[in-house]
């Protein structure tokens, strides 16, 4: 079996946490409605990846416009936990930059036709800024354990996803194209990580707090 | 892959060993570091809840032990007075008066400080003698309803305590409520209250980005001391329910 068809295959462990949303979506608080689109998004994309590059041979436009959109939904996601409560510009500066980001690396220096890796870097940082700041936030305020807290592992697999997707891209943004072969086996470590988020997520669509039993938490 | 690919993708592996080293050392200190924090967090809090409920059964006390009977003493000695002048005696009467109508204050006071039947006769008898006094100061109608008598510390009796006074007060305050069902059962392990309002509720999120009251700030601490759960449930125009779990 390729490294190509052990990805597709792993790629669908976001399933599990994709079916468990959309059994769980009318019953969770609706702050944490965001992850579960990001999950149905990822679901999504994966599948039209590998549509598309049975068709046309490559996932570059669906995948540049899904490193967007994934992005997009995590910064609405945090600021619906309150995270950017304290400073109001910090969700607008946000999102400037990443458009301004998407843009200039898929518009203006590249085309959408091709993987660029620049965006996906930058949007990486600012993810992995993210669940930092979100992790140091639930010290003081997480009122039980954190090891059954959604958005405690929520924040772990974005900072184990979004460190590796970047370590990754770097790769791509040099361009080694002489090693193809290299490339996939780097590509494969990846592929493991990304089925141990999917999975990570599983958990955390599963103890994502349901609205009558809502716990008050200040 | 030559022997360069080979090297860089070894020194790859290495690279990514490492940083997921030093990402799970990362989560396990969050947790480590949430958990002492947690710990230290519950100990303040008990600690203030202690001291605020020392000084005012200290206080409690010297109202009802110390002035009261000074009072009585005070009002006694003033009637023993032998007068022959109407207007001096109508004088004695108002100021005994006056004593009668301290004394009744001074004993509110000093209940509403810290019922002393509260440690005597227990948390069901002191809310059973409340709850009517409540209805008569507050436009509310409650309903109470208990089940089981377990044997509660007294901490933990004084908190439910504050914990019920503290609803009753947010239902008339804030929540403009006609009626009131407070539910209270005590187990073997476990301890609930549930109360539910016909009040005009509030909005979960606008209640999370604005600062919550004090009241309720004091409900989550109490809650929290006793190592419980409170779940809010609460609908702008649907009224306000809590639920209460304390573990025993």
């Amino acid at each position: 079996m390729s490294l190509f068809e052990v990805a597709s295959i792993i790629g669908f462990s976001i399933v599990f946490a994709a079916v468990l949303g959309l059994i769980i979506f009318r019953k969770i608080v609706p702050a944490y409605q965001p992850f579960i689109y990001i999950v149905w998004l990822g679901l999504f994309n994966h599948s039209l990846s590998l549509l598309m590059v049975r068709t046309t041979g490559s996932n570059a436009v669906n995948g540049n416009i899904f490193v967007l959109a994934e992005a997009l939904l995590y910064v609405w996601f945090f600021s619906n936990m309150g995270l950017f409560s304290k400073k109001k510009l910090q969700t607008p500066i946000l999102i400037g930059v990443l458009l301004t980001a998407w843009i200039f690396d898929n518009l203006i220096i590249h085309s959408l036709r091709t993987p660029n890796a620049g965006y996906r870097i930058v949007a990486c940082f600012i993810m992995i800024f993210i669940a930092i700041e979100q992790l140091i936030s639930l010290i003081a305020t997480a009122r039980k354990s954190l090891v059954r807290n959604s958005l405690f592992i929520i924040c772990c697999g974005m900072l184990f996803y979004f460190s590796y997707k970047a370590f990754i891209e770097v790769f791509f943004l040099i361009e080694v194209s002489s090693g193809i072969k290299l490339i996939t086996a780097i590509y494969s470590i990846f592929v493991v990580i990304n089925c141990s988020v999917n999975l990570l997520f599983f958990f955390a669509v599963l103890w994502i707090p349901r609205k009558k039993q809502y716990l008050f938490s200040l | 892959m030559d022997s360069t690919e080979k090297t860089i993708f070894v020194l790859a592996l290495i690279a990514g060993a490492i940083l997921g080293v030093i990402l799970l050392y990362f989560i396990f200190t969050i947790v480590r570091q949430q958990k002492k924090t947690r710990r230290l967090h519950l100990e303040k809090m008990d600690a203030e809840i202690k001291a605020l409920e020392r000084e005012r059964t200290r206080i409690a006390n010297d109202l009802h032990d110390e002035l009261g009977p000074l009072l009585s003493a005070t009002k006694y000695n003033i009637n023993a007075v032998d007068v022959t002048d109407s207007s001096d005696q109508q004088l004695i009467d108002k100021a005994s008066k006056h004593i009668d109508d301290s004394i009744t204050r001074i004993r509110e006071i000093s209940f509403d400080l810290m019922p002393s039947s509260l440690q005597r006769k227990g948390l069901i008898v002191t809310l059973e003698e409340f709850i009517p006094k409540a209805q008569k100061l507050f436009p509310v109608k409650i309903s109470f309803n208990h089940r089981g008598d377990g044997n509660l510390s007294n901490e933990m009796v004084v908190n439910l305590y504050r914990i019920i006074l503290e609803i009753i007060h947010n239902t008339v305050k804030h929540a403009q409520a006609t009626e009131l069902l407070l539910e209270l059962v005590i187990t073997d392990k476990k301890v609930i209250l549930k109360t539910k309002d016909n009040g005009v509720g509030f909005n979960h999120g606008r209640m999370r980005s604005e600062s919550a009251g004090l009241g309720l700030k004091n409900l989550v601490a109490r809650t929290d001391v006793m190592r419980g759960e409170l779940m809010l449930d609460s609908v702008a125009g649907q009224g306000t329910s809590y639920h209460i779990e304390i573990p025993l």
